[in-house]
């Protein structure tokens, strides 16, 4: 009798165990798929917000100060701002930092803003989404122009406290971040960091 | 003892889960685990940056007095359709290239591809003004079988980094590429070299007016316009270097 019981507690454990691996490739897998179809639901959701943003009747200093709210929630310019500067980053001082990052923000929302102005898709269509290492994930989208010409553009999101942050956009092959990040090191290696201060403040 | 170890199974499952589905919820200031960091295959070098500088400042005092001009013209004169079709008939002008490449390359189905758009787009295209092949999707497209790719297959780098006068940014290997391309070209030698002046200027319009608004995004954003045009070059030329 005895060792009827302490089967039937063996076969009890490893059914229990059993349980277990085999319900986590399912909560991976699931897990997996939902983060994916949410970080495509971020790049449609907020294009679909600059998009009518930029197709409404509101004022353009009212345009402005929205597009400007949108930008400092879905870009993640703090990162980008240490991210374009390179090497130079662990370089500068901690003062530096901060006011590099507030002129490097005035300045990228800039950037924004123009190609908000001189955009001009009729539509657009994201494609997929796929996880890359260290949270982040690559979103793919294609839109159209009023001549029928096709740009494809690649989102480079990191998910932080369960949001997303756009880190970089890839326009036909072309990363803006990675751009930046050699223009900016060429200028702080020819001319110093404060120079480069001076032009992103004259670019604003 | 038994209910020790199912509670012990059970909260090791718990926090192998929770620690398998942690977010990051502080700040990442790690640039080092940037999972698209080394995306360059193969750096530009610059050994010529002073000239090159030089040339680049000569090249947008010249797109100001002349290329802008004469290409808004062009864009204001000449329709949409027109100007399609002289595209066309530019990229159609290729595929002798394009076929030779495909031959030096070991391609033999693109090279039939280059030749058969070849023969569809001069005859039933006009000369290759209308892209028939391109329209009907029959035939795959063969613009990247150049010179310059087949010398990048057989090993040759890139080297240095040029900013060539009114034609702007190129490299060693592109501009070896490039007059390999015009010379091997039979269609060359079959029309008169003023045709083929007046062809070249042509196609240069064409080109600057398809890529302007492009430049004036560069130029907009750009803190040194010149190192801008630098970066956009190698990266765009990146995803050749990398395949």
């Amino acid at each position: 009798m005895n060792n009827i019981t302490m089967k039937m507690k063996k076969i009890k454990i490893l059914l229990f165990i059993g349980l277990i691996i085999s319900f986590t490739p399912i909560m991976l897998i699931s897990n997996s798929n939902e983060t994916l179809s949410d970080a495509v639901s971020f790049i449609e959701n907020n294009t679909k917000k600059v998009l009518d943003l930029k197709n409404s009747n509101k004022l353009e200093a009212d345009k402005n100060r929205i597009l400007r709210s949108i930008f400092d929630e879905i870009i993640d310019a703090k990162w980008l701002a240490g991210f374009s500067l390179g090497k130079h980053w662990h370089q500068i001082t901690p003062e530096q930092k901060i006011a590099y990052r507030g002129v490097y923000s005035d300045y990228i929302f800039s950037s924004y803003l123009r190609k908000f102005n001189d955009f001009t898709a009729t539509s657009y269509n994201v494609l997929n989404a796929k996880a890359s290492t260290s949270n982040y994930f690559v979103v793919n989208m294609v839109t159209t122009n009023p001549d029928g010409k096709e740009i494809d553009i690649t989102f480079r999101l990191k998910k932080i406290d369960n949001q997303f942050k756009i880190r970089d956009i890839v326009v036909e092959g072309i990363s803006n971040a990675q751009a930046q990040r050699s223009e900016f090191s060429s200028i702080v290696s020819d001319n110093g960091f404060e120079h480069l201060i001076q032009i992103l403040k004259s670019k604003v | 003892m038994l209910k020790q170890f199912i509670v012990s199974c059970t909260v090791f499952t718990l926090l192998f889960f929770s620690y398998s589905f942690a977010e990051e919820t502080f700040e990442d200031d790690d640039y080092s685990n940037y999972p698209f960091h080394e995306e360059i295959a193969e750096p530009i070098s610059d050994p010529l940056e002073p000239l090159n500088r030089l040339i680049y400042g000569f090249n947008r005092a010249f797109e100001s007095i002349i290329t802008i001009p004469v290409t808004t013209v062009y864009k204001a004169i000449i329709p949409k359709p027109v100007r399609t079709g002289v595209g066309n008939f530019m990229q159609n002008f290729k595929e002798p290239v394009h076929f030779i490449n495909g031959i030096l390359t070991l391609q033999p189905k693109r090279s039939v591809d280059a030749l058969s758009r070849f023969v569809v787009n001069s005859s039933v295209g006009v000369l290759g003004f209308i892209d028939v092949a391109g329209a009907s999707k029959s035939v795959p497209e063969t613009y990247d079988l150049t010179f310059t790719n087949t010398f990048k297959k057989y090993g040759a780098k890139r080297g240095a980094y040029l900013v060539l006068p009114i034609l702007g940014s190129s490299d060693i290997r592109n501009v070896f590429g490039q007059t390999a391309d015009y010379f091997s070209n039979p269609l060359t030698y079959a029309f008169h070299k003023d045709f083929m002046y007046v062809k070249g200027g042509v196609s240069y319009i064409h080109y600057k007016n398809e890529y302007m608004g492009v430049e004036n995004h560069i130029r907009k954003d750009a803190l040194d316009e010149y190192l801008s045009y630098r970066s956009y070059y190698e990266q765009y030329h990146n995803e050749d270097e990398k395949n």
